[in-house]
């Protein structure tokens, strides 16, 4: 393999999906904990204490870091888990430990110092003093930054906050203020930031009528999709609203982010890392895109492009369609 | 608080990329697919039962986490309907022992539901292709409650498991020969299939006398009356065999 061009870190929302993701190139897995402390929490996903221990042996053997998301926002009077996902994080061996939530930093801070510290995209600093908070109260090592910067944003951040930056690369987008979305706790009772679950499958239905699906959140129907067409998430952000007589995607489009074309620019804008998004997806995307990912990282480094890679991940993405999101700048 | 620059219609529509999304590559291993195809076309209902009930026998021994997750799962009854098959799969969770069953291609009572081809049934619990990639492309339908079919495929995405090794082992120690049978069953299967096309292009021919017809009508009948003969002899064959190792 050729020196590293940026690095590459890979969603895990299972034990094999870990493995996929080492297996497929992955230079760092970032993956949670099976409960309300991370942000994927969905029935049958993530890790109990034993399968992490399991899943960072496996990935230290095979030169590949294990990041430990802990990055929702405690109840009220029931910092409990967060602090013992903290510990169990600690004492599995992880590389490091994503976070948002200022109490959670300030825990990690005080008992665990050692223990890198990554600062979660839900925690949403999208600017140099936020940033600069962050890394001077808690030694925050590196931002995930939220997915609403253009890549001069991101250059420009880089340069004014010199930390280590990590951007998404790939995966589902939403109109989101980062970490602070509730939209779906709307339609559900569920909030997305402290139980870990935007569109929880528990309020999710389809229905098939007319030869048309509908999707529905809660009691909510928010799409119909005609036969054929491309499917997506029920989520209120990429519901299709009828307005003045037409159906449309108010807010955001089934759409996925797809920054394959761009990883020259994001590399001149001194991003440290690419983030792949989809902890909640199989482990058969992992590698499809993890693979890809990793052939054109390591083409790039060698002074190469595959132009193929542009469209092939198009296939996995939401709705059938990719975007450049917000790296390209453009308002409606 | 950042609110987004996403982009959509409008002035950045042109960063928005859409294709018609492609055809899935062909990533199905024959064996477990002719063994699934065979089995469900071919044996009886009630040899399908006990092999189906044999193989969760045995996911407690290959799999045991597998089996363990299955058992956590909220309580429920959840079909598996490849709609290609005759029948449907039931698979009981959130208890112990899970059970996995056979019920009629129009069976009720689920509380969820997953619909697809047997292939992409296949391909889906054997990890190479991904369900959200199924359900955006619409080559996967869900029905009934959402989380047990998030929660089944989540826990079934956990475990490396290969159904031919699985269906195999179900044979206990007829398990080779039940290999062999499997391929002999599907390329049987698939000889008749080939052979209802011939019949067809000779029911439909460009030009042809009547007698001709009749004649290539006759072999086809025997063709036929041979396949049935040897699909019997097979069935014996493995009734024996089941029987021998029971």
């Amino acid at each position: 393999m050729s020196a590293r061009y940026l690095e590459l870190v890979c969603p895990a929302g299972t034990p094999a999906a870990l493995r996929a993701a080492v297996d497929a190139g992955a230079d760092a897995v970032y993956c949670g904990f099976r409960d309300c402390t991370n942000a994927r929490n969905y029935p049958g996903l993530n890790f109990d204490p034993d399968e992490l221990r399991e899943g960072i042996a496996y990935a230290h053997g095979r030169g590949c870091r294990v990041l430990v998301a802990i990055n929702t926002f405690p109840r009220a009077g029931d910092a409990g888990p967060w602090h013992r996902a903290l510990d169990q994080a600690a004492a599995a061996g992880a590389d490091a430990v994503i976070l948002a939530d200022i109490g959670v930093l300030d825990y990690a801070t005080r008992h665990h110092p050692g223990l890198r510290r990554h600062l979660s995209v839900q925690a949403s600093a999208a600017n140099a003093p936020s940033i600069a908070f962050y890394r001077q109260h808690f030694d925050v090592r590196r931002v995930v930054l939220p997915r609403v910067l253009s890549v001069e944003d991101v250059a420009q951040l880089v340069a004014e906050s010199g930390i280590e930056t990590e951007v998404f690369a790939f995966g589902s987008v939403g109109p989101m203020s980062e970490g602070r979305c509730f939209l779906s706790s709307y339609l559900t009772g569920l909030s997305p930031t402290s139980e870990g679950a935007c569109a929880p499958a528990s309020h999710v239905a389809y229905l098939e009528r007319d030869g048309r699906v509908l999707s529905s959140l809660g009691e909510v129907t928010l799409n119909s999709f005609a036969r054929g067409e491309p499917a997506a998430y029920p989520t209120p952000c990429k519901g299709r609203y009828v307005t003045h007589g037409r159906a449309s995607y108010l807010f955001e489009e089934p759409v996925a982010l797809n920054a394959i074309g761009i990883l020259p620019e994001l590399k001149a804008a001194g991003v440290t890392a690419l983030k792949i998004e989809g902890r909640q997806r199989g482990r058969a995307y992992v590698t499809h895109i993890v693979g890809t990912f990793r052939r054109v990282l390591d083409a790039l480094a060698r002074g190469d492009f595959p132009a193929t890679a542009l469209d092939e991940l198009r296939g996995e993405a939401e709705g059938g369609r990719d975007t450049f999101g917000a790296y390209r700048k453009g308002w409606r | 608080m950042a609110i987004t620059t996403e982009v959509g219609s409008g002035a950045a529509a042109g960063t928005v990329q859409s294709l018609p999304a492609p055809p899935p590559p062909r990533l199905v291993h024959r064996t477990p697919l002719a063994l699934l195809r065979s089995a469900a076309t071919v044996l009886p209902t009630r040899l399908l039962e006990r092999l189906a009930a044999r193989m969760i026998g045995r996911l407690g021994r290959s799999h045991p986490r597998l089996l363990r997750n299955l058992e956590r799962m909220a309580p429920a009854v959840i079909h598996i309907a490849p709609h290609d098959l005759p029948y449907r799969f039931v698979l009981t969770v959130g208890r112990t022992p899970v059970t996995l069953g056979i019920a009629a291609r129009d069976a009720s009572g689920a509380d969820a539901s997953v619909v697809a081809s047997v292939a992409t049934l296949v391909d889906l619990l054997e990890g190479r292709i991904d369900g959200d990639t199924l359900f955006f492309r619409r080559d996967l339908t869900i029905s009934g409650d959402t989380s047990l079919i998030v929660g089944l495929r989540n826990v079934l995405d956990r475990d490396e498991l290969m159904l031919a090794d699985e269906i195999a082992r179900a044979f206990g120690p007829l398990a080779p020969p039940a290999r062999a049978l499997a391929r002999a069953l599907d390329h049987v299967l698939e000889r008749v299939g080939t052979r209802l096309a011939a019949m067809h292009r000779t029911l439909h021919p460009p030009s042809g006398s009547g007698a001709d017809l009749e004649a290539q009508l006759e072999r086809c009948r025997g063709e036929i009356e041979a396949l049935a003969a040897r699909l019997g002899r097979l069935e014996a064959r493995q009734k024996r065999r089941d029987e021998k190792a029971a």
